[in-house]
């Protein structure tokens, strides 16, 4: 914690974001800083992380890109380092443009960018420098855009239809207005009309609500075994019918042991 | 906001149980799964989607 404090303080000013996450209670957190003196920010989570991420021990560092992906798990200093010539913060907006701030701070990313182009257009711009920070935040939220469908391609070339759908739906609502949204919302029908990716993204909706009404309703493994048995036959083909033909050996073996 | 980070964590979930992946379900290059901040220590409300464009050193940790 130490280190991450160290970090932060070296390479805050050039783009490095420090945070630490637990889903611990706010208490234990509080003794935790107070003994620490921690400096750098901690999420305190609703959900948990350590098993989203698959990790196998505590602590473990991720380092995350300006995209959002993964560019390495506990990296050295030295790939830190490196790491932030990827950086690609939006650009600090003048007063000129608190419209497009407003907008960016709600995620009303279609909203934003046709604010900044229209100043731009309007000519009511009144420097070089404001001038160059509208078309600068016009250029970050396409990127922003391209780098949402873009990760729908690395899941789509992987076959994860499921995350690519989810990725692309973040990208036609985020982008609602912009011509991402539009090519998001056309490959999604694509990928729809397609009855191998049709079935797989069934299969995983399926298979998350059952994982869902197991979690929810604490399902005990002889009352939660039908759902999945059912994923597993119906949807046997599909990297979601394996997944949930595992969970019915390990729930079967569950009610063996009992 | 609250059931989709729901869904995607039992997703992940999921992918943990997957057979015998040949690669593993995180690797480089994959988008990191969001989390959802029910308080915030040292730093105001943030989210992985809110932070894109920096590069960002997440720890998972336990005080203990």
């Amino acid at each position: 914690m130490v280190h991450l404090d160290e970090l932060h303080d070296k390479f805050g000013t050039k783009g490095l974001k420090v945070l630490a996450i637990t889903n611990e209670a706010r208490s234990a957190v509080d003794g935790f800083v107070a003994k620490t003196s921690a400096r750098h920010g901690i999420v305190i989570e609703a959900t948990d992380s350590a098993t989203a991420f698959e990790i196998r021990g505590f602590p473990t560092m991720f380092l995350l890109g300006p995209d959002g992906k993964i560019l390495g798990v506990n990296p050295s200093d030295q790939q830190i380092e490196q790491s932030l010539s990827l950086v690609r913060i939006p650009p600090e907006l003048p007063r000129t443009l608190l419209a497009v701030s407003g907008a960016l701070k709600k995620e009303k990313y279609a909203e934003a960018r046709a604010k900044a182009q229209a100043a731009l257009d309007g000519g009511t711009l009144p420097s070089d420098e404001d001038k160059k920070a509208a078309t600068d935040i016009v250029a970050w939220i396409d990127w922003l855009a391209q780098g949402g469908l873009d990760t729908a391609r690395v899941h789509g070339e992987k076959g994860r239809w499921y995350e690519a759908r989810l990725a692309l739906e973040d990208v036609k609502k985020s982008f609602k207005g912009l011509p991402q949204s539009v090519e998001a919302d056309t490959q999604i029908k694509a990928m729809l009309a397609d009855k191998a990716k049709k079935d797989e993204i069934s299969a995983w909706e399926r298979l998350v609500k059952a994982k869902q009404a197991q979690l929810d309703k604490d399902l005990k493994p002889k009352e939660a075994l039908p759902l999945f048995k059912a994923i597993a036959n119906k949807y046997d083909e599909t990297r979601a019918g394996k997944a949930a033909a595992e969970l019915v050996k390990q729930l079967e073996a569950a009610i063996e042991a009992k | 906001m609250r059931l989709r980070a729901l869904v995607l964590l039992a997703l992940s979930g999921l992918l943990a149980w997957a057979p015998a992946p040949a690669e593993p379900a995180l690797e480089q290059g994959e988008s990191a799964p969001e989390f959802e901040g029910s308080e915030f220590v040292n730093t105001e409300p943030c989210s992985f989607k809110s932070l894109r464009g920096h590069v960002v050193l997440v720890e998972v940790f336990r005080t203990w």
